[in-house]
């Protein structure tokens, strides 16, 4: 069964078009990046799945609910953040989080446990007992992060997550999410952070201006557009003959020298890069110091399409 | 993971009551209402004797206007209680957090509207607990009418918060619903009402014209109009005091539809 779908969904604020017959179907225990410049429409495609705000016409539904018509029963298996989350400043964590699973109908004692599992997984246990109001932008980005896993959802839908986080808070919240694609939920996950969606997601969503512009996977992307790139360092630059060899490695695509890097446009996949890493050290008998296929690619995509479409 | 009970809606909405009382309390607002209420009941009580003025030979006069002040405090408490229940969610964006659970908007409209009847009610009635007893210490009587009076303060404090909740529904910021239910309920409408009365029409059907019960209700006047002539001039001063039943079923009235108008209005309120 889908856990999303999303069709010929139109919003109207007013007389700005924000969403513009958007069709798209996420299957469960897969990891959607959902990627577009500002104002493309990602979080007012995040509230219509959430039912605070009504599509003008199209539908959505979360796990066959439709989410304007049978809100309760989709929102029960979502855990969502929308855009910049708020609290009730007079409240402790630990007192926000139990007002929702008390809502949310969980039982005390496992509540108690869970609050303090997701916190700790935040890393706001030494924060429980303190009043939200104190808390700085990125704490309260955390307990976002912690009331949208409290309830133990089947779909995550979350707006821009690691916004306003410290590098260890991204890195933090990229391992949360890559243990909640292991255990298999669903998770739709807007975005304007490629490394990150490259490192989550199976596959990404691209809108614009309210128009669905591509979905596949982040493989499939890269093969269509030859853009995927991996970057060498070599303890000494390569010579001209080291270079040539390169170039004939089929999946080799194109092939830059700078000095000790190596930057080489690949078209291939997991398989094809350990070859290559091989030829490149017993072949070529490149001094490798690192050997990495960077996210340039979805940026690369990324840039292209939203440029060709404005 | 672990179980979900099925939560029936009633539960929910003493949840959300309980957790909107707590805001109350947190806020301080329970205490400043409660300190507002102290000092309007001391000073009825300590200014007479400093001033070396008796107080009110009839435990009714005194009853009377001891009991004057319960309309003001209703309205600050609907102000202080109600005003930014629910705009604060839209304004301080908590309903970002809110509303995405499987919660019904009625649910919430109902917890929220019940945790403020019980502040006020606390509030209410302490003012008439201390009524009651001053009469009884400074009459030695119990004064039965006080229950009459208390019921009606009741109706009127459900009519208030339905319509500071109509307000703070229908308005984007806090501040703006609880300042113009504020004004509504102290000013403009008692204006209206002057104005009515003036020109010889009962404004029966306002809100704080039917409020007047509450004291009416201690001494009622045995005539429901009053003209009085004043002699050798083209002025003529009416008095108007509400009919008991009518200014029931009105006060019952505006509670109903501002509430039933609040739940039409938040179950289509978008969260942008
Ligand atoms: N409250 C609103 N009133 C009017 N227009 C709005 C409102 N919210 C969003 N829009 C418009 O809808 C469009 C989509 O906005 P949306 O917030 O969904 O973009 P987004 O993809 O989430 O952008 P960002 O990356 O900046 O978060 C934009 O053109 C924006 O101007
Ligand atoms: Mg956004």
């Amino acid at each position: 069964m889908e856990a999303i779908v999303i069709e010929d969904l139109t919003k109207y604020y007013g007389n700005i078009l924000a969403l513009d017959n958007l069709n798209l179907k996420i299957s469960r225990g897969h990891c959607v990046g959902f990627l577009g410049p500002n104002g493309a429409g990602k979080s007012t495609t995040i509230k219509i799945l959430c039912n605070l705000i009504r599509p003008t016409h199209g539908k959505a539904y979360v796990l066959g609910f439709d989410v304007s018509v049978e809100a309760q029963n989709a929102l029960r298996s979502i855990g969502a953040i929308v855009e910049v989350p708020e609290f009730y400043l007079y409240l402790t964590p630990e007192e926000m989080l139990s007002y929702l699973g008390k809502l949310r109908g969980i039982g005390s004692a496992a509540l108690k446990e869970r609050i303090a599992k997701v916190l700790e997984l935040v890393r706001l246990q030494e924060w429980v007992n303190i009043k939200i109001g104190k808390f700085s932008r990125g704490m309260k980005q955390r307990l976002g992060i912690a009331q949208a896993i409290l309830h133990d959802p089947t779909v995550l839908i979350l707006d821009e997550p690691a916004l306003g986080l410290d590098p260890r808070g991204m890195y933090e919240i990229r391992e949360i999410i890559k243990n909640l694609v292991k255990e298999g939920k669903t998770i739709f996950l807007a975005s304007h952070m490629l490394h990150e969606v490259r490192e989550v997601c199976d596959s990404v969503a691209l809108i614009n201006k309210g128009k669905l512009i591509a979905c596949n996977s982040v493989e499939n992307l890269e093969k269509i557009f030859h853009v995927q790139q991996i970057e060498i360092e070599t303890l000494s630059p390569a010579n001209k003959q080291q270079a040539k060899k390169i170039s004939r490695f089929e999946a080799a695509k194109q092939v830059s020298i700078h000095e000790n890097k190596i930057t080489v446009e690949f078209e291939g996949n997991e398989t094809k890069r350990a070859e290559f890493l091989n030829f490149l050290v017993n072949n070529v008998k490149l001094q490798i110091i690192s050997f990495r296929s960077s996210s340039k690619g979805l940026e690369e995509i990324y840039l292209r399409f939203v440029k060709e479409v404005s | 993971m672990f179980k979900k009970k099925e939560n029936t809606d009633l539960k929910q909405i003493g949840i959300v009551m309980r957790y909107e009382l707590l805001k109350h309390l947190r806020r301080r607002r329970l205490i400043a209402v409660l300190a507002i209420t102290l000092i309007v009941s001391s000073l009825q009580l300590a200014v007479p004797p400093a001033f070396n003025i008796a107080y009110p030979e009839e435990p009714k006069s005194f009853a009377e206007s001891f009991l004057s002040f319960v309309h003001l405090l209703v309205i600050i408490c609907g102000a202080f209680f109600a005003g930014d229940a629910i705009a604060s969610e839209f304004e301080q964006k908590t309903g970002y957090i809110l509303f995405p659970n499987p919660v019904k908007r009625v649910v919430l409209v109902a917890g929220k509207f019940l945790a403020a009847v019980i502040s006020v009610f606390l509030m209410v009635g302490l003012y008439y607990a201390i009524c009651f007893l001053s009469i009884l210490t400074i009459y030695g009587v119990t004064l039965n009418q006080l229950v009459h009076s208390f019921a009606y303060a009741f109706l009127f404090l459900l009519g208030v918060l339905g319509l500071t909740f109509l307000f703070s529904s229908l308005l984007k910021g806090s501040m703006g619903a609880t300042l113009l239910s504020f004004f509504m309920l102290f000013m403009i409408l008692p204006i209206m009402e002057g104005v009515l009365t003036i020109t010889g029409n009962e404004p029966w059907y306002s809100i704080t014209y039917s409020s007047q019960i509450i004291t009416e209700v201690i001494n009622p006047s045995s005539v429901r109009v009053e003209k009085i002539v004043v002699k050798d001039s083209p002025i003529t001063v009416w008095v108007f005091h509400p009919d008991f039943l009518t200014s029931t079923v009105v006060l019952l009235t505006y509670f109903i539809a501002t509430l039933v108008l609040t739940l039409l209005i938040i179950d289509r309120k978008e969260m942008v």
